[in-house]
């Protein structure tokens, strides 16, 4: 047996170009099996390397809202989608409507067809939920935002305090209840609700102000050394090149509009944005703590996700081509490092201590 | 190639009139019952010709139904609920790249198509004139009698689309060059019989490969449950 590779955490980057790469994969198909094999690859990939944290066991829950998804699609497919062609499987009276609503039926008979492409249409979009999950789930979200470019370092920052939040509150409701059971009052109407929010919403201020002095007290909000003008510069740098990039996406994937808004637009806008962000990251003087590091393996797994992409991209229909792109999106999970696990240090530190406590 | 294409299948069509799905042709594609409802397919801007056939006792039969009655067969647009025509007798196939405004575009009926490629649809009175439809093929109830028409449009301007080469008032007689009774051709039959097995085998291996996902996917949940609890 070959020595077990040094488990680390792979840079959460690499974990989000894989799984984009899938779900640009899932937006090709509606392929029924292919799309079910997208989601096994994602849900394969994070089951055997998810860390173990809280934002890992929230994968369940992507996979219950895909599941939702595909749900209400063919309900509402079985509403308006029924269809005067095809293998007829149930036929529902058709609702009569008045002429004003010409052209749209309700209920009406239901064919496998119009049924099947209910699913497969529900099935993509829950593909493309569980693939933004996958990644979500594989993926540390404070690392991720550690690695965002120094422009960005604000907006940053206030995303890590609101995702820090709900974990929080939770955690903030558990303690105020198990600390009312312990006073034994454990009533469940109203008055208790009220007696539950006031303390739980009174933490959640203590803890902000807490939050907002020991940020404040380690250097964060600091402006830096910009002046008002070159402040105002990369802002309309920045927002015309976004301007930029949307125009940009929409002229490509609407067929009149005119070509020169399309390719040259998309270029000029990442260009300007580009240095937009150049000039506000230089100007912000943060340096990075232990910065994550790029190696092979996280090579290895962006590229995995860009190959399905582009092997979906290739052939759209169930093909051997696309065949082989879901296996190589799989790869990941039997050859990247293993996530480094939480109980490793416990366990190293464990062990020298053993022989001593012996001879003690 | 398609002259050549379209060639064969008149010659095919010739000759074994009887391997025709069609369920109901008049002679010259035209009904002659007024019971039944013409169905006019152009395939003129893809190169074709102008398809005629007849759904016999077209009362109460939908757009859909009524075509599919004459004997064409439609795919739709997968990703839609509500079924919106993409290709006609497999025209255009998803093999075929087409200019659209300058650039090429190929049918693969996931998504609607472009505004400078699709199927449109049009309905006429006996004896009136071709109008755009009102309602979808799917809901709107033909006229027994009258005609239903189906035009590729590529590249026509939105506000002024070419109604189907057929004038509904004065229907061409059989020996008009123009138009021709629609029908299956057998050696697409046959191609699609081959496309069936190379389709029955992918499937087989894609179902293979879900198998194997499974098992490792169970695999990993077992070995991860137990190498947890160490």
């Amino acid at each position: 047996m070959p020595a077990r590779r040094a488990r680390r955490d792979l840079h959460p980057g690499a974990w989000w170009v894989w799984a984009l790469g899938l779900a640009v994969a899932a937006t090709r198909t509606y392929d029924v099996l292919l799309l079910g094999l997208v989601i096994g690859a994602a849900s394969l990939v994070v089951l055997a390397r998810r860390p173990v944290a809280p934002w890992a066991m929230s994968f369940r829950l992507y996979l219950a809202l895909g599941a939702l998804v595909v749900v209400i699609r063919v309900l509402f497919g079985v509403l308006l989608g029924g269809s005067s062609t095809g293998t007829v499987l149930v036929d529902l009276p058709q609702v009569p409507l008045p002429s004003w609503a010409d052209g749209v039926r309700v209920l009406g008979p239901i064919t496998a067809d119009s049924l099947r492409r209910s699913f497969a249409a529900g099935l993509q979009l829950a593909a493309l939920i569980i693939c933004v999950g996958a990644a979500n789930s594989l993926a540390n979200p404070r690392r991720l935002l550690k690695s965002l470019p120094a422009a960005l370092y604000e907006v940053g920052a206030a995303v890590v305090v609101a995702m820090t939040l709900f974990p929080q509150l939770a955690e903030s409701v558990g303690r105020v209840r198990r600390a009312r059971r312990l006073r034994g009052d454990a009533s469940r109407n109203v008055r208790a609700l009220r007696s539950i929010v006031i303390p739980v919403m009174e933490d959640a201020l203590d803890r902000s102000m807490q939050l907002a002095a020991s940020m404040d007290a380690r250097g964060y909000g600091r402006k830096g050394t910009a002046d008002p003008r070159a402040r105002r510069l990369t802002g309309a740098l920045l927002v015309s090149g976004l301007l930029g990039v949307c125009v940009g996406v929409y002229a490509t994937a609407d067929l009149t509009a005119p070509r020169i808004l399309a390719a040259p637009m998309l270029v000029v806008g990442f260009a300007v944005a580009g240095v937009g962000f150049w000039l506000s990251g230089r100007k912000v003087g943060h340096t990075r703590y232990r910065p994550d590091p790029w190696r092979g393996w996280e090579w290895f797994t962006a590229l995995c996700g860009v190959a399905v992409a582009v092997a979906f991209f290739a052939d759209y229909t169930l093909s051997p081509v696309a065949l082989a792109g879901l296996v190589v999106a799989t790869l990941p999970a039997f050859v990247t490092p293993e996530p480094a696990s939480p109980y490793a240090t416990l366990r190293s530190s464990a062990r020298p201590r053993t022989p001593e406590g012996v001879a003690a | 190639m398609r002259m050549l294409a379209a060639a064969a299948t008149l010659v095919v069509g010739a000759a074994l009139p009887v391997l025709g799905v069609a369920p109901a042709h008049a002679a010259d594609g035209a009904c002659t019952d007024p019971t039944g409802t013409t169905v006019v397919v152009d395939f003129t801007d893809l190169g074709g010709k102008v398809e005629v056939g007849c759904a016999e006792d077209s009362a109460g039969m939908t757009g859909m139904q009524a075509i599919e009655a004459a004997g064409f067969s439609t795919s739709v647009v997968e990703s839609s609920d509500v079924p919106a025509v993409c290709r006609i007798d497999d025209q255009p196939s998803a093999s075929e790249s087409l200019e659209v405004d300058g650039r090429s575009y190929t049918e693969k009926c996931q998504e609607f198509p472009p505004g400078g490629a699709y199927w449109s649809y049009y309905v006429a009175p006996a004896d009136g004139t071709w109008a755009y439809a009102a309602k979808g093929a799917d809901t709107n109830e033909v006229v027994p009698g009258g005609y239903e028409g189906w035009r590729f449009q590529l590249n026509q301007p939105a506000d002024a689309a070419p109604v189907p080469a057929f004038d509904p008032a004065n229907p061409p007689t059989a020996t008009d060059g123009t138009t021709d009774a629609a029908e299956a051709p057998a050696d697409d039959a046959d191609a699609g019989a081959d496309d069936e097995n190379d389709g029955t085998s992918i499937v087989w291996i894609g179902i293979g490969v879900a198998a194997l996902l499974a098992v490792a996917i169970a695999v990993t949940l077992v070995r991860r449950r137990t190498s947890e609890d160490v």
